[in-house]
């Protein structure tokens, strides 16, 4: 499903080449959740905006699908941790974006939206506008809008990294149960070794910049809410964390 | 609501009580009691003073709407477009600190004497002050909100649509409420030179005449007009950007 090969970023500034990743590879199978977790500026949302196709000027192999990545694949899907929704824009309008921007009549996008929030638990903040909306309230928007897409690929980036716990594990499992359900492939770039655990069945760690390949290690356990609760759990935890320390080390 | 009509009624109220005391203590035909004035306005308003106020209503209420058609895209365009911007902000603001109106004479021989070169006058100005802040908030959109939507696949113009129109939008409404006096005031000067009809030509016919009480029915007037525009620039601020009032 996902294809990256000895993938090489470089932002050119004024004064300096700043090399974001050097050199990184790693597969994701289909319907695979896989959980990229590295030190802040090591490069990971820079490697998720490649796999968006919304970089170009990288060196090495990204491939989706079997296909090298590019802009506006129609399957793909991207949720950031801030700034995915339109303040002007109502809970349903928000929602409904990308179906009116392929150009779906007014009664198909309720017809598919509605659905949608009712399951996110959000019918009744339809009409509010994302100001009126708490933290996880409007992630779960944005997860909204991009499941309204039917996507094969789901992206994100650090999603839940400004909510609370407790928020936090809520949207935690509702990812869980959207990839059960929709049998999407996830991609998931966080700093929160726990999110890594929890969610990856397959956790990349970076090092630090510019970013390679530490570790690629299976976690068989992810993919079910108890597997928080299971002593394993901390053990994959603590391999992580040490793995994070061999890297700035 | 309520609340909003009885403080702009009290506000009109302390206005008057301060042009009445100004008035008793200058004590001269040139600054009229308000009552006389208002007296004056009410009776001229049905006539010529109607008219008059019809044809500044269009002349700025077209220069404004001619300013935000052509300073919109181009603000857009510069502010999203470093390469134009980087051409284009020099010229901008060599040409913004020139105070249009010494351009009149230039624009009355290119336009004649009519509507056209008044209105045209008053886009010249507008242009500009409409320009500079919409340039510069479309440039300010979080890169992230850009991103997000394309990832939604949206294409260049409905990133424009959807993403960067709404969130200048609000700075359009606030810079044309700023602007909305400047408009008025340059309106005034260009009905001054060579002009038959208009609030100006009013005004200055009036005061040439030292009809002190005609100038200033002809002052409210103007003030009513500048108030007109304001509330329904409000208003359509209200309506169009409902998400900021939450």
């Amino acid at each position: 499903m996902i294809l990256v090969e000895n993938l090489k970023v470089t932002f050119k500034t004024p004064s300096t080449d700043i090399e974001a990743l050097g050199g990184v590879s790693f597969r994701v199978e289909a319907g695979e959740i896989c959980a990229v977790i590295g030190p802040s500026g090591c490069g990971k949302s820079t490697l998720l905006y490649v796999l968006a196709g919304l970089l170009a000027g990288f060196e090495g192999k990204a491939v989706v699908n079997g296909e090298p990545v590019k802009r506006g694949r129609r399957k793909t899907a991207l949720i950031l941790q801030d700034y995915g929704l339109l303040p002007w824009r109502n809970v349903f309008e928000n929602a409904a974006l990308g179906l009116e921007l392929r150009g779906l009549p007014r009664s198909e996008q309720v017809a598919k939206v509605a659905p949608i929030l009712d399951e996110l638990g959000l019918r009744e903040m339809q009409r509010l506008y994302p100001a009126q909306l708490s933290g996880g309230q409007r992630q779960r928007v944005a997860i909204a809008r991009v499941l309204a897409l039917n996507p094969d690929l789901l992206l994100m980036d650090e999603p839940f990294s400004s909510l609370d716990a407790l928020t936090r594990e809520t949207l935690q499992d509702n990812v869980l149960e959207i990839w059960r359900r929709t049998g999407c492939t996830v991609v998931l770039v966080t700093h929160s070794i726990e999110e890594a655990t929890f969610l990856g069945r397959q956790v990349v760690v970076l090092s630090p910049r510019p970013g390679q390949v530490v570790a690629t290690c299976k976690n068989a356990g992810a993919g079910e809410t108890s597997w928080r609760r299971d002593p394993q759990f901390h053990k994959v935890c603590s391999f992580l964390r040490e793995q994070l320390a061999g890297g700035t080390g | 609501m309520m609340r909003r009509w009885i403080s702009t009624i009290i506000a009109v109220l302390v206005l008057l009580v301060f042009w009445m005391i100004l008035a008793a203590v200058i004590d001269k035909p040139a600054l009229p009691q308000p009552f006389k004035a208002f007296a004056v306005f009410f009776r001229e308003l049905p006539g010529l003073l109607w008219r008059h106020l019809l044809v500044s209503t269009y002349r700025v209420l077209a220069g404004i709407a001619l300013a935000v058609l052509t300073a919109v895209p181009f603000g857009l365009y510069m502010g999203r477009n470093a390469g134009a911007d980087r051409f284009a902000a020099p010229l901008v603001y060599l040409v913004y600190p020139i105070p249009k109106i010494v351009l009149l004479p230039v624009i009355m021989v290119l336009l004649g004497l009519g509507d056209s070169a008044k209105i045209f006058l008053i886009t010249l100005v507008l242009f500009f002050q409409v320009l500079i802040p919409v340039r510069d908030s479309s440039r300010h959109v979080p890169r992230a909100l850009v991103d997000s939507v394309t990832s939604l696949g949206a294409g260049k113009w409905a990133i424009y649509r959807h993403v960067i129109w709404p969130s200048v939008l609000p700075e359009v409404l606030t810079a044309l409420r700023v602007a909305s006096g400047t408009a008025i005031a340059v309106l005034f000067f260009a009905e001054t030179i060579a002009c038959q009809e208009g609030l100006g030509y009013y005004l200055m016919d009036a005061w040439t005449r030292y009809a002190y009480e005609e100038m200033f029915a002809g002052i409210i007037a103007m003030g009513l007009l500048g108030f007109a525009i304001y509330t329904v620039l409000e208003f359509l601020e209200h309506r169009l950007c409902a998400w900021k009032y939450v």
